[in-house]
C-alpha cells in the first residue's frame, strides 16, 4: 500500500470527521448489547449478561481512543507545538524576527509584483473559453506576414465554408462618445454580432447583444467593458437601456462584459463594443463597423474539434486562392497578396505589449537576486542564533531529542519567517503593481493591463515563500544541529575561540550578499546611463514647454476643405494667445508613435524608402528642430500649388551628397500622395520616429497640400505655466468648433517619458533595487560584526588591558569588515562585467559598463559598509577590560 | 503507532486473522470476533475491543472498507469487507506465516 493512498483515506476520513465518533460509538454499542443478548439468550440475567459482555470487550475507552489514534497525524501534533514554540521565539527577539520578515517581504513581494506583470503582460491565457483553441488569420507573401487584416468579402466566403468552429471578427478604433452632454474619445472595438458566442464570454450584466442582433438582425447596441463602466457610470446597474452617441449616432446600452475580460489585445481595454453592420450596409457617421465588403478586419476563429492548424490552414488556403482568382484585383488592393496563414492565438494581439517583454524578465532577474540576498541575510541572522543556541541543542540531543526532531523545529522556524514574509510581501506586491503602472506610457497607445496579484500570482508567492524558507532555512538547521555534544557543552559560547564552520559560512553568506549587492548597484548604474543616452537632445527647446493636443476630425463629417480652413484658424488664434511663441500641426510628430513612409526616386538612384510627416507651417520651430538651408513651408503652399518637401540631412546626404539639394527634385512613384516634389528645404537630423534608433532618412510634405487626419498641435510656450496655457488653447477648440474631439493632451517631455516607458521602468526599479540591497548587505555585515565583537569581548579585554589603544582595536575590528567587503566587492565586480557583455549581447541598446559607473558604485559600497562597522567597532572600543575579563558566558 | 494489547499473539497476526475472517464475505466487527473465537475453539485470548483499532488500521491502509447496513437481528451495524488490496495482503500475509510455522517448527523438531 503506497504512501499516497493512505494519505488518501485519511483525507477522506476528515471530510466525515464529526460523523467518526458518533458511528464508532454506535459500532461498539451494537457489539456489546449483540454479545449481552447472545448471553442471555443462553441463560444468564440481563444484568450479568451485559456485565459479562463488557469484560470480554476490554477497556471501551481505550478501543475508541486507539481507534480514533489509527486515524491521526502525529506529526500534524508536532508542529502545531513546533509553531507554538517558534512564535514563543520571535516575541523573544523581535528585532530578528522583524528584520527577517522585512528583508523577506521585500524580496518575495517584489519578486511577485514582477511576476505579475509578466502574467499580466504575456503569460495569462487571454480571458475566453478554451483560448488555446482559437487561431488568428493573416495573409503572408514570400513567407512574410503582410496583412494582418482580412478583407470583408473573404471573411463572409470563410463564414460560408464552415472551415472552422467559429469566426471572431474584429477592428479597433477612436470614437468620439458622448452622454450627459459631456464629449471625451475613446477607443471602441467594433465586432462581427456573434463575438462573445464564438469567444463563449458571457455578459455580467444584460447582454452581449440582444438575440436579435445576434440572429443578424442589426440594431445600434452598445456593449461596455466593465472598467469604462465603472469609470463612466460608476457602475451603475441601470444603465442598461440608456442612449448614448458614438460619432453623434445614437446607441442603445445593452450589456457589460466582465471585469477579466480584456479583450483580444493585450494591453488594451477598449472603452466598448459595438456590431458591424451586415453586408452592404453603412451609417456615415462610423465607418469601422461598415459592411462594405471593402472593409479590413482582424479575424480570430476557433477551430473545430480534431482539426489541427496545419488541416485547417491548407482548406483555408484552398478557399484564399480561390478568393483572389475570382476577385478582381484592382477592387480590393489584393495585388500583392500570397497565401493565408493561420497562427496559434492562445496569447491574443501581443504587438503593444511586447516591448515590456524583455525589460520584465531582466527585472524579473535582478529581483531574484534582491531575494536571494534577503535569503542569505536570514541565513546569517539563523546561523548566529543557531550558534547562540548550541548549547541548548546539545542538551536537548543528549536528553534523546532526535536530531530530525530539532531540524524540523528549525525549520518551521524559517518556514515561519518565510511565510509572515510572503504574507506581507503580497501586500508589497498590490503596492509596487501600483508603482509598476506608472511607468507604463498612457499617451497615443495607453497600455492598460491589470497588475493586481491573482489566484496564479498568490500561488507563486505561496510556493516562492515555502522554498525560499527551505533554502535559507535548512543550512542553519544542519549546521546547528551538527555539533559535536561534548564540545558544545564544554566551552561555553560566549568564549569559544575556534572559528567554526557557522562562522565561515556566514562569512561567505556575508561577502556574497556583498557581491550580489555591488552586482544591482551597477546594474542599475548601467540602465540609468542608458535611460540618460536615450534622452533626445535634438530638439532645441525645453521639451516640458511644448504642449500637444491630438484632435481627430472625422472624416464622415469633414470634408478636407473645411478640415484645412479650420485648422489654419485654429493655429492662428492659438498663436495668438500669451504665452505662445508659436504653434503648428504635424500628422504624428516627433515620437509621434504612427510611423508612415514614402518611396523615394531621383534619377541616378535606387529607390529609397524615407519616413515621412506632414506639417503645417512653423512645425520646426515649434518643435525646435534647427532648419539648415531654404525654407520653411508657407502659404505658398496650397492645394493646386506646385508640390514642395522639406528633407532631413540624413536624406539629403544618401541622395545628393556634397550638393545642395535645395531646387532640386524628387519623386513619390506611389501612394496617395504620388508625385514630383520640389525640395525648398534641409532640417538637421533628429531622434524623430523611434527615440532608440539613430536619425533616418526623412522627408516632410506641407500639410496645406495634404489634408490632416488625426493631427496633432504642436504649441511652445515661453512660461511654465503650462496649465492655464492648455485651459486656454481648449477654449480656443470649443469656440472654433465643438465636434473637434481633443485628445492625447500631455507636454512634449510626457512624451518622450513615454517612448522611453521600458527603459524608465528598468532603470528606476534596478536602482530601487540596489539600493535595497546595498541596506541589506549592510545590516548582513552589521549583524556579523557585532557577534564577532561579542564574541571576542574578552579577547579585546585582555588586549586592552596590555596596553592596546583603541585605535588598534578599532582595526581589530574593521579589517575583518574590510576583508569581507573587499573579498564581496572583487567577486562582485567580475561577475557584473561579465554579466554586462552578455546584456550588450542580448538586449540592444544597452550602454556599456564604464569606470564612472564602476567607482561610484564601489564608493557606495565602501560609504555604507564603513557606516555598518562603525557601531559595532565603537563598540569594541569601548569594552572595559575588567568588566570583560570578569565576565564568563 | 501503538500496538494494542494482544501479547498473546505474534505482531500482525490480528490483522491476519480478521483478513482471513472477510475474505469469505462481508461481517460486522462482532460476528468478526466470533468467528475468530469459535474457529480457535476459544484458544486465543483476544480482547473484543481490541479489534475495532485493528479494523480502524486497515481502513487507514486501505485493506477493508466500511458500509452500513442491517444485521441479522435487524440493526443498524457497519459490515467490513476486503479490497483487492487486502485479498493481496492475506495472500502474502498467510504465505509468510506459513513459512515462519514450518521453520519453527523444523527448530522445534531437529533438537
Amino acid at each position: 500500500m503506497s504512501m499516497l493512498s493512505e494519505w488518501k483515506n485519511i483525507l477522506g476520513h476528515f471530510s466525515r470527521h464529526r460523523r467518526f465518533d458518533a458511528d464508532l460509538d454506535d459500532e461498539i454499542r451494537f457489539h456489546l448489547e449483540t454479545r449481552a443478548a447472545e448471553l442471555q439468550a443462553s441463560g444468564l440475567s440481563r444484568s450479568d449478561a451485559l456485565t459479562q459482555s463488557r469484560r470480554e470487550f476490554g477497556s471501551v475507552a481505550r478501543a475508541s481512543e486507539e481507534s480514533r489514534g489509527a486515524w491521526q497525524i502525529l506529526w500534524l501534533e508536532d508542529l502545531v507545538s513546533d509553531l507554538r514554540h517558534t512564535l514563543r521565539a520571535f516575541r523573544g527577539n523581535p528585532a530578528f524576527a522583524l528584520t527577517a520578515v522585512l528583508s523577506l517581504a521585500l524580496g518575495i513581494g517584489g519578486t511577485t509584483a514582477i511576476y505579475t506583470a509578466l502574467e499580466a503582460v504575456l503569460w495569462k491565457p487571454l480571458p475566453v473559453e478554451d483560448p488555446n483553441s482559437l487561431v488568428t488569420l493573416s495573409i503572408s507573401r514570400d513567407k512574410r506576414v503582410v496583412e494582418t487584416d482580412l478583407p470583408a468579402a473573404f471573411v463572409s466566403r470563410l463564414r460560408t465554408s464552415r472551415i472552422f468552429a467559429g469566426l471572431a471578427v474584429n477592428t479597433g478604433d477612436g470614437l468620439s462618445f458622448s452622454y450627459d452632454g459631456r464629449a471625451e474619445r475613446i477607443v471602441g472595438e467594433s465586432v462581427a454580432s456573434d463575438f462573445f458566442d464564438v469567444l463563449g464570454v458571457p455578459a455580467i450584466l444584460g447582454q452581449n447583444f440582444t438575440p436579435d442582433v445576434r440572429g443578424g438582425r442589426w440594431a445600434a447596441e452598445a456593449v461596455l467593458s466593465y472598467d469604462f463602466w465603472q469609470r463612466r457610470f460608476g457602475g451603475d446597474p441601470t444603465v442598461i437601456g440608456r442612449t448614448i452617441r458614438l460619432n453623434t449616432y445614437p446607441f442603445t446600452i445593452v450589456g457589460v462584459t466582465p471585469r477579466s475580460f480584456f479583450g483580444l489585445t493585450r494591453g488594451t481595454n477598449y472603452e466598448l463594443r459595438i456590431p458591424i453592420l451586415p453586408e452592404g450596409q453603412e451609417i456615415a457617421q462610423i465607418n469601422q463597423i461598415s459592411g462594405k465588403p471593402e472593409q479590413w478586419f482582424g479575424v480570430v476563429a476557433r477551430l473545430k474539434r480534431g482539426i489541427t492548424v496545419a488541416q485547417s490552414q491548407a482548406a483555408a488556403d484552398a478557399e484564399f486562392q480561390e478568393f483572389l482568382r475570382t476577385t478582381p484585383p484592382q477592387r480590393l488592393r489584393i495585388a500583392r497578396l500570397g497565401h493565408l496563414r493561420i497562427s496559434p492565438f492562445a496569447r491574443g494581439y501581443d504587438e503593444y505589449v511586447l516591448p515590456f517583454y524583455a525589460p520584465l524578465l531582466l527585472l524579473l532577474i535582478l529581483v531574484s537576486i534582491l531575494l536571494v540576498i534577503a535569503c542569505s541575510n536570514v541565513a546569517t541572522m539563523l546561523l548566529a542564533r543557531a550558534a547562540a543556541r548550541a548549547r541548548e541543542f546539545a542538551v536537548r540531543i543528549s536528553i534523546g531529542a532526535g536530531r530530525l526532531r530539532l531540524i524540523r523545529q528549525l525549520l518551521a522556524e524559517s518556514i515561519l519567517l518565510s511565510f509572515l514574509g510572503g504574507g506581507l510581501g503580497v501586500a508589497v506586491a498590490y503596492w509596487a503593481g501600483d508603482v509598476l503602472f506608472h511607468f507604463l506610457p498612457q499617451g497615443h497607445i495607453s497600455i492598460a493591463i491589470d497588475l493586481r496579484p491573482d489566484t496564479r500570482a498568490l500561488l507563486f508567492t505561496l510556493t516562492l515563500s515555502l522554498v525560499t524558507g527551505l533554502v535559507f532555512g535548512l543550512a542553519p538547521a544542519l549546521e546547528a544541529t551538527r555539533g559535536c555534544l561534548a564540545i558544545a557543552l564544554k566551552t561555553d559560547t560566549a568564549s569559544a575561540p575556534s572559528d567554526g564552520r557557522g562562522t565561515r559560512i556566514r562569512k561567505i553568506l556575508v561577502a556574497s550578499q556583498v557581491a550580489f549587492s555591488l552586482v544591482l548597484l551597477i546594474a542599475a548604474g548601467i540602465f540609468a546611463r542608458t535611460l540618460s543616452d536615450l534622452r533626445p537632445a535634438d530638439f532645441r527647446c525645453n521639451p516640458d514647454h511644448i504642449l500637444l493636443f491630438t484632435l481627430k476630425p472625422q472624416p464622415e463629417i469633414y470634408s478636407n476643405e473645411r478640415k484645412l480652413g479650420l485648422t489654419a484658424e485654429l493655429i492662428r488664434r492659438v498663436s495668438a494667445l500669451p504665452g505662445v511663441e508659436a504653434a503648428a500641426l504635424a500628422e504624428s510628430g516627433p515620437l509621434g508613435s504612427r510611423l508612415e513612409s514614402e518611396e523615394v526616386q531621383v534619377p541616378g538612384h535606387d529607390t529609397f524608402r524615407a519616413g515621412s510627416d506632414r506639417v503645417t507651417p512653423g512645425f520646426f520651430d515649434s518643435v525646435g528642430i534647427p532648419r539648415i538651408a531654404g525654407r520653411d513651408f508657407d502659404a505658398r503652399d496650397k492645394p493646386g500649388s506646385p508640390l514642395v518637401v522639406i528633407i532631413n540631412q540624413a536624406l539629403a546626404r544618401s541622395l545628393f551628397p556634397n550638393q545642395n539639394p535645395v531646387g532640386r527634385t524628387l519623386r513619390i512613384p506611389s501612394g496617395k500622395q504620388d508625385g514630383d516634389y520640389v525640395i525648398v528645404g534641409v532640417v538637421a537630423d533628429a531622434r524623430y520616429y523611434d527615440v532608440h534608433k539613430k536619425p533616418q532618412p526623412f522627408l516632410w510634405l506641407s500639410m496645406g497640400q495634404n489634408a490632416p487626419y488625426m493631427p496633432t498641435l504642436h504649441v511652445r510656450t515661453n512660461t511654465p505655466d503650462t496649465a492655464t496655457t492648455i485651459a486656454e488653447v481648449r477654449r480656443e477648440f470649443d469656440l472654433l468648433d465643438k465636434g473637434f474631439p481633443v485628445f492625447n493632451v500631455r507636454t512634449m517631455a510626457a512624451r518622450i517619458e513615454d517612448s522611453l516607458a521600458s527603459e524608465r521602468m528598468v532603470a528606476n526599479l534596478s536602482g530601487a533595487f540596489g539600493v535595497l540591497a546595498l541596506v541589506l548587505a549592510a545590516v548582513g555585515l552589521y549583524g556579523v560584526l557585532a557577534y564577532s565583537v561579542s564574541r571576542r569581548n574578552r579577547e579585546i579585554g585582555i588586549r586592552m588591558a596590555l596596553g592596546a589603544k583603541s585605535g588598534e582595536v578599532l582595526w581589530l575590528v574593521a579589517r575583518e569588515a574590510f576583508a569581507l567587503v573587499g573579498a564581496g566587492s572583487v567577486a562582485g565586480l567580475v561577475f557584473a562585467i561579465a554579466a554586462s557583455r552578455l546584456l550588450i549581447h542580448y538586449v540592444a541598446g544597452v550602454s556599456s559598463i564604464d569606470p564612472a559607473i564602476i567607482t561610484s558604485c564601489i564608493f557606495g559600497m565602501l560609504v555604507v559598509a564603513a557606516a555598518a562597522v562603525s557601531l559595532p567597532a565603537i563598540r569594541g572600543c569601548r569594552v572595559d577590560p575588567v568588566a570583560a575579563l570578569r565576565h564568563d558566558g | 503507532m501503538h500496538s494494542p494489547d494482544n501479547s498473546q499473539l505474534l505482531p500482525g497476526t490480528l490483522f491476519m486473522l480478521i483478513l482471513r475472517c472477510l475474505s469469505r464475505g462481508p461481517l460486522h466487527g462482532y460476528a468478526i470476533a466470533r468467528h475468530i473465537q469459535e474457529a480457535s475453539k476459544n484458544g486465543l485470548q483476544i480482547e473484543d475491543g481490541s479489534l475495532y483499532p485493528a479494523l480502524n488500521r486497515m481502513l487507514v491502509k486501505g485493506w477493508v472498507t466500511a458500509e452500513w447496513g442491517v444485521s441479522e437481528n435487524n440493526r443498524r451495524a457497519r459490515f467490513y469487507s476486503l479490497t483487492r488490496e487486502g485479498r493481496k495482503q492475506l495472500e502474502s500475509e498467510t504465505a509468510e506465516f506459513d513459512k515462519l510455522v514450518r521453520s519453527i517448527q523444523l527448530v522445534m523438531r531437529s533438537a
